[in-house]
């Protein structure tokens, strides 16, 4: 937290390693968090990319009194929810882009089977509930600062993740056990 | 455990997407790029008039008469309502643009304090921390107000004497800030001020060592 918040300061002046090292920290937490959000892995890259790229670029003006880890994540969300429209959109005018793209190990998103299978159960929650769950688990994100996101009440975000993990659970028959 | 934990902590666990090499180099070299980009373009800062400083709070309507304004290495003493012309003032304005620390504190006709204020600015021109305390009569007057108030960029303590109670803020729901350049603000002050004293000696506040906390 102590180093998060030198960071912050770093960055606001300006300082290319802070944001290398923000980079650095936060990249594979927002992938995943991208990640369980899509269940795909290749537009999570493209999410996170931009997620990225625009926080490097508000440098100059950039106040942040919450969380860095935070303020990312809501980012991924928003950014994800824009991706998802965009999708939807393109879909129906059948514009999707093309599903496999070949690209190198190196140059991939790298995952383990277990964590392709959490992803896929994870999406067939309803949207809420997969915000809440990923928040509060892959981005340490406190119930407040969901509620804030979502624009409901802290017990409403507190019920989503409740009804989540039921869901999960069920849902994963056993399979958290092995 | 139980089940929920159990969900619970194979997510944290088990649920882990890592971008491979190459995809790290080659995003950290486009949000690198980007920020050279944004640095290009970065807009210049905007001026401070210093009669609309941005403070959310009923306080700010408070008029100052006058101000004495302490800095890192000079100290200068504005008094309000002299027709004199301010001395050395031009000079100072474009010396004052590096200024780190203010110490403002307002006076009415009588003379006496009714307005206190420090501020620690950063080297990009925004405040970094504030202090802000208001006299016995100014309370008095405004029963509102609070005895002292203090800012350190994550959090406002707000002193309430009556309550006996420091009440603790996050800055989104309760801001004292004061931004923008301070040359500007010397600037509006050329019109009404007057240089009464310098203090070289003033260094400001000791740094505090991160790593020593």
């Amino acid at each position: 937290m102590l180093e998060d918040r030198l960071l912050k300061w770093k960055f606001r002046r300006g300082s290319r390693e802070a944001l290398a090292r923000i980079y650095e920290k936060y990249l594979d937490s927002m992938l995943t968090l991208a990640a369980g959000l899509l269940n795909d892995a290749g537009q999570a890259q493209d999410v996170v990319h931009d997620v990225f790229v625009s926080f490097a670029k508000s440098a100059p003006g950039f106040r942040l009194r919450g969380s860095l880890s935070g303020y990312l994540a809501t980012s991924v969300v928003n950014r994800v929810r824009d991706y998802q429209r965009r999708r939807y959109r393109a879909r129906r005018v059948g514009l999707a882009p093309p599903e496999n793209v070949t690209v190198t190990p190196d140059d991939a998103v790298i995952f383990t089977e277990q964590a392709g299978r959490l992803s896929e159960v994870i999406a067939e929650l309803p949207e809420e509930q997969r915000e809440v769950v990923l928040l509060r688990l892959t981005a340490d994100m406190k119930f407040r600062d969901i509620a804030e996101l979502q624009q409901v009440s802290i017990n409403t975000v507190q019920g989503r993740y409740r009804y989540g993990l039921d869901r999960l659970r069920s849902m994963l028959n056993g399979e958290v056990d092995k | 455990m139980k089940p929920k934990k159990k969900v619970e902590e194979t997510i944290r666990d088990k649920l882990r997407f890592i971008a491979g090499p190459t995809l790290r180099d080659r995003l950290l070299t486009d949000v690198m790029n980007a920020r050279e980009e944004s640095n290009e373009m970065r807009p210049a800062v905007h001026g401070l008039d210093v009669r609309r400083r941005i403070m959310r709070n009923p306080i700010v309507k408070l008029t100052s008469v006058a101000a004495v304004i302490a800095v890192a290495a000079v100290s200068i003493v504005f008094w309000g309502r002299f027709s004199t012309p301010a001395y050395a003032i031009e000079q100072t304005v474009e010396a004052l643009q590096n200024v780190r620390f203010l110490h403002i504190i307002g006076r009415d006709d009588t003379g006496e304090i009714n307005d206190e204020r420090w501020i620690e600015i950063g080297e990009d021109g925004y405040q970094v921390r504030y202090r802000q305390q208001n006299p016995p009569s100014v309370i008095k007057e405004h029963p509102d107000a609070p005895s002292m108030v203090i800012e350190d960029g994550e959090s406002t303590a707000v002193y309430r004497q009556e309550k006996k109670a420091v009440i603790l803020y996050d800055r989104k729901e309760m801001q004292y800030q004061w931004v923008g350049q301070l040359g500007k603000a010397f600037d509006n002050l050329l019109q009404e001020g007057k240089i009464l004293q310098e203090n070289s000696e003033y260094q400001g506040r000791p740094g505090v060592s991160i790593a020593n906390r």
